[in-house]
This record gives structure tokens, C-alpha cells and sequence, in this order.
């Protein structure tokens, strides 16, 4: 059976089950009794003391924690539900003890007034601080905007009930204040004061706290409006009145955000710099990697060239100044190919050999045969090539045409680079060699 | 000029035509955006683009004041899948507002109950089960930056729904005593 309980039982009860209490309080109504008795520090038997001692009730295998305690513990944390009823109770509990009082100044009355002032004190700036929890988290977590509308029009009133409160407590206050200067007391005054300067903070945070809830219940009033409207819309886009009946197109096109705007994602390339350096390579052998590409990789990058690899190259690509050459030799009186095989190129050009000299020879006389003489005379000379064979060369004396050319026909021939009319069979290898590039 | 180290980040959502919402994981990218002069100067800076940053009611995006090759039809499409989209969810016992979370498999389950809320979303998604289309919706709303993913069945509404409340505020419907709304 069932053995009353005193202050001390009722704590130890308490702090035995602490845990089970703070999961309880946490998640109303959610806890199964196969989850509490599941826990360790639970058994059977404690969990039918609880029950028997009314701090847990059972409902439907559903475990929760009394209302009491409930009650309890959201007063001491200042959460839980706004109730006006404390703050009213003090106010007459004051009323009455000052009533008392004034016909017997019994001390013990005198004791009852204070604790009530101190009393309204603490409740009414507790309701205020919850209330305006309250109102933060209802705007903020509750889902359904119905219920939230009129939970925040509750909390309004709510509001106002304090604030008559607030203005209940001041009155009575300030009618008493002569009563109270006559009773010497300095704790009196001093709780008087205080509470005066509480009521006043808490009139001027519940002045905040209104503004505020009207700012809410404004905006989700707003979005009700919002929702409305685009049922409308949505009802006229089916009956196919949309763009009749609404300045839907318009508004749409004046929408410059770019979400509703042609996206092009930009596209950026490679940079060649970055890719010629180390971790571009090493991000090339990545890919390279990826795609299979280094199934014969025991060929390594080669080692690096050397210097000077490419001068017969360069030698080939250094550009001649041929106009300029057939520019002096117009000035000059000498023929030709005595010109090219004489002339001192300047140093980037580089010494020329004889064959090369040729060709040049060959290449002016086919690029500017209209500015050139050809006498039809013919000179040989002898010279040695480069495999110091003993070679003879025929050519054909040119010289600068003073008047218009004469058309004295070379037998060019036009697939093959044409020769002097009178070149030798041997020349005529080296030649053909290096005509290519000078004539270009 | 000194702008935050994030601005390549920014640029990156914010053009491709993404918005940044305070209330998601974004939600830092927004707090530098807007810290002190950082809006101004990015405003500034990205003006350069060619784009414009926007600040919404919690929110940034993007927009491009002068748009050449303006494809007005299909700007008209999408807002009017917006129409469809918003409706559909409006219509639903939970509000797309700020801060809401949808689960896919409730939402499917309140269309289960609600004939005429099942016939809305038989017309916004063709896929076959009820779970798909909800998550076909979901998906497009994440794309856009309307919603958030936060886990495989959640879906979280961000900031940046007001721009498309913003712009259904604007729209005009002419009054021709037709039967209205309750």
C-alpha cells in the first residue's frame, strides 16, 4: 500500500529517478513503457512506485510525467505556458493583508504584504521573460500557420492581461504609499522601490513584446494573403485567363533576377602556362592515368635536348632581306650571280655557302626576271663542293635591266625549280636542293 | 579593393542563377555577404560582371538588368510551373514558409488522403509512384535554391521563397466580379 510521503521521500524519489524525469520532460508524450524499461536503472518494480507515488502516470502503454511535476519544474525554469493567475493571486493576497493590517498592524500581516510584493515581483517579470520565449518559438517552430496565428493572437492577450496587471499592482502601490511611509520598516521601502522600477521595466519590455507579436502575426497574415493569391492564380491558369485577366506576362518579364533567365555556365580552358609546369604534367599523367592512356609508359619523357640543337634550323628560317639585296644590286653594275656569290651578308644571315649562293642567284633571277637583264651570255666557273669534288658551273649573266626587260626566254619549267639555261648536270643536284626555302 | 575571400564561392552559386538564404547551409556565405561594408563592395565589385547583386528579405541573388537575348516564353513557362508548384504546396495543411520542413513521405501521405490535393500533383510530375513525383518537386524547388535538402526525406524551405512571393505580390489580378477566393 500506498505510505504517505514526506519532503524527504518525495526528494530522494526525485533525485533516485533523475534521468527517467529529464528524458520524460523532454519528450512529452513519446515514450513507450518498453523504452523506459528497456533502460537500465529501470525495473519493474520502480517503474510501479513511480506510478503508485503519481510522479509518472500510465496511459496506454504511453509513460509521462505528472502534471505536477511538469508544472514543477516548468515554473522553476521559467518555460512552459503563460498564466496570468500568480501574478493575480499575489495582487489579492496583497489587498487582503493590507486590509488586514490597517485594522490590526499585527506583524505577522506586515510579513504577508512583503512576501506578496516580492511575490509580484518575480511572477510578473517570469511571465513576461516566458511570454516573450513563448511568442519566438511559436513564429519560429510551429508548422501549421493556422495554429500559429492563433497561438500568437492568444499570446496578445495574454500580453494585455499582464499589462493590466502591471497596471493593477501600480495602482495599488501608489494608493498604499502613504500607508506604507507610516510603517518604519527599511526592507519595506526597499521592496517597494525595487518592485515600482520592475513594474515599470516590465510595462515598456511588454510595449517591445506587443509591437513585436503584431510584426509576426502581420507577416504570416501577409503569406495567408500570398497563399490566396496564387490559389487564384493557379485557378485562373487552368481556366487559360492567366495572361488575359492578370499583368502576369509583364511582371514576369520585368523579373531580372537570373534565375528565370537563360543560364550559360562559363566555360574556362585550360591554361597552357599552368600545364608546362610540374603539377600541370602531373595532372596531365593523372587523366592520362584514368584513361588508360599509360599502358606503354616505359617510355619516359626524353631528357632535355641540347643546346643548340635547332641551329641548322634557324640557319634555314633566318629570313633574307631579298628585295633589299635585288634593291642594291640594281644600283650596283656587276652581274648577277658574281653579285650574290660576293656579297657580304650582314652577321645574323651568317656565312652562305656556294650552293646556297646559287640558289639565290636562281631564286632572284625567277622572282624578279622583270627587273633583270638576261644578256643570254654565258660564263663558267670552276669550284669545289663541300665533298671537295671539282665541279663546273654554267651560268647565265644577268644583269639589271635599265628599261623594261627583254623577254628573253629562260626555259623555266615550271613543276621543277628551273635552272640557268646552260646549268651542268652536277650543279644541278645541289640546286634543286635549297630552291624551296629561298624562294619562299 | 578588398573583397572577402569567399567571392569566387559567391559568384559561383550566385551565377548560376542560385540564391544564398541565411537559413541554410549556406548561411555563412550569406553572414560575410552581409557583414559591415561587404554588400556594398561586392555590389560594386561583381557590377563589373555585368550582374547585380540583390538583397532579398534574408536572401542575395543575382540579376541582369540588361538581358539581350530575352527568351520571354520560356521565362513565362518556368514561372508558371512556379504558379502550379506554389499552389500545391500552399494547399497543403503545412505552409511553404520560412523555415518549414516537408517530408517527402508525408507530403505523399497527406496527397493519399486529399483528392484534390492528389490531382495537383498528378498534374505537376509525371512520375509513377506518389513518393517520386513528391521528390521530383522537391528536387526541382532544391535546384533553384527555394528549398534545401537536409537529409534523404527532408526538405527545408529557405529564405529565398519570398523572392517568388515577392513577385506573385506584384501581379495584378484585374477585378471583374468574377467569384473569388474564400
Amino acid at each position: 500500500m500506498k505510505a504517505p510521503l514526506t519532503i524527504k521521500d518525495l526528494v530522494n524519489l526525485l533525485y533516485q529517478s533523475r534521468e527517467i524525469i529529464e528524458m520524460l520532460f523532454g519528450n512529452k508524450d513519446s515514450i513507450n513503457k518498453s523504452e523506459i524499461l528497456a533502460r537500465e536503472d529501470m525495473t519493474d518494480e520502480r517503474l510501479e512506485k513511480l506510478v503508485m507515488y503519481e510522479i509518472i502516470h500510465e496511459n496506454d502503454n504511453i509513460i509521462g510525467l505528472d502534471d505536477r511535476i511538469l508544472t514543477f519544474i516548468e515554473e522553476f525554469l521559467e518555460i512552459g505556458e503563460v498564466t496570468t493567475s500568480f501574478i493575480n493571486d499575489n495582487i489579492q493576497a496583497l489587498n487582503e493583508n493590507l486590509r488586514y493590517y490597517r485594522i490590526d498592524s499585527n506583524p505577522k500581516f506586515l510579513r504577508n504584504i512583503k512576501r506578496s510584493l516580492k511575490k509580484i515581483n518575480s511572477t510578473t517579470s517570469r511571465e513576461v521573460m516566458k511570454l516573450h520565449k513563448n511568442i519566438d518559438d511559436t513564429y519560429k517552430n510551429q508548422d501549421n500557420y493556422l495554429i500559429k496565428l492563433q497561438e500568437l493572437d492568444k499570446y496578445k492577450r495574454k500580453r494585455d492581461d499582464i499589462i493590466n496587471l502591471i497596471k493593477e499592482s501600480e495602482q495599488i502601490v501608489s494608493d498604499a504609499q502613504g500607508f506604507f511611509n507610516t510603517i518604519i520598516d527599511p526592507e519595506l521601502s526597499s521592496i517597494v522601490l525595487d518592485l515600482r522600477y520592475v513594474l515599470v521595466r516590465n510595462r515598456d519590455y511588454l510595449n517591445e513584446i506587443q509591437s513585436q507579436i503584431i510584426d509576426y502575426i502581420n507577416k504570416i497574415q501577409y503569406q495567408a494573403v500570398i497563399y490566396k493569391k496564387i490559389q487564384r492564380l493557379k485557378e485562373l491558369k487552368d481556366y487559360e485567363e492567366l495572361k488575359y485577366k492578370t499583368d502576369f506576362v509583364d511582371v514576369v518579364a520585368g523579373t531580372k533576377a537570373l534565375m528565370f533567365q537563360k543560364r550559360n555556365p562559363l566555360k574556362s580552358r585550360l591554361s597552357l602556362d599552368f600545364l608546362h609546369t610540374d603539377q600541370g604534367y602531373a595532372l596531365a599523367r593523372k587523366v592520362a592515368v584514368k584513361l588508360d592512356l599509360l599502358r606503354n609508359n616505359t617510355r619516359k619523357p626524353a631528357g632535355k635536348m641540347a643546346a643548340g640543337f635547332d641551329n641548322d634550323n634557324r640557319e634555314e628560317s633566318a629570313s633574307m632581306n631579298i628585295a633589299g639585296l635585288v634593291e642594291k644590286f640594281m644600283q650596283s653594275d656587276s652581274d648577277l650571280f658574281q653579285f650574290v656569290m660576293q656579297y657580304k651578308f650582314p652577321e645574323k644571315v651568317g656565312e652562305l655557302s656556294i650552293e646556297k649562293r646559287i640558289s639565290l642567284y636562281v631564286g632572284i633571277s625567277i622572282d624578279y626576271d622583270a627587273k633583270l637583264k638576261i644578256s643570254g651570255k654565258l660564263v663558267k666557273i670552276d669550284y669545289v663542293n663541300e665533298k671537295k669534288q671539282r665541279m663546273k658551273i654554267g651560268y647565265a649573266v644577268i644583269k639589271p635591266a635599265k628599261q623594261k626587260a627583254l623577254a628573253e626566254p629562260m626555259p623555266v619549267e615550271p613543276p621543277a625549280p628551273p635552272m640557268e639555261a646552260t646549268a651542268q648536270p652536277e650543279p644541278v643536284v645541289v640546286k634543286t636542293k635549297k630552291v624551296r626555302t629561298l624562294t619562299k | 579593393m578588398n573583397v572577402p575571400k569567399q567571392t569566387p564561392e559567391i559568384f559561383a552559386i550566385l551565377s548560376r542563377g542560385n540564391f544564398i538564404s541565411s537559413n541554410g547551409s549556406k548561411g555563412k556565405l550569406f553572414d560575410v555577404i552581409s557583414y559591415e561594408e561587404n554588400y556594398s563592395l561586392l555590389k560594386e565589385f561583381f557590377s563589373h560582371t555585368g550582374y547585380v547583386l540583390e538583397r532579398g528579405h534574408n536572401y542575395f541573388y543575382f540579376s541582369q538588368p540588361d538581358e539581350q537575348n530575352l527568351i520571354m516564353e520560356k521565362k513565362l513557362e518556368q514561372f508558371s510551373y512556379y504558379i502550379d508548384v506554389m499552389d500545391f504546396f500552399s494547399s497543403m495543411d503545412t505552409k511553404p514558409s520560412v523555415g518549414t520542413r516537408y517530408r517527402v513521405t508525408q507530403i505523399a501521405e497527406e496527397c493519399f488522403s486529399n483528392e484534390r490535393l492528389k490531382m495537383k500533383l498528378l498534374s505537376l510530375s509525371r512520375r509513377e509512384k506518389m513518393v517520386d513525383k513528391v521528390a521530383e518537386i522537391a528536387g526541382t524547388l532544391t535546384q533553384a535554391g527555394f528549398f534545401e535538402q537536409e537529409d534523404e526525406d527532408t526538405y527545408k524551405v529557405m529564405d529565398a521563397i519570398h523572392y517568388l512571393e515577392e513577385v506573385i505580390s506584384l501581379i495584378t489580378i484585374e477585378e471583374d466580379g468574377e467569384q473569388k477566393n474564400p
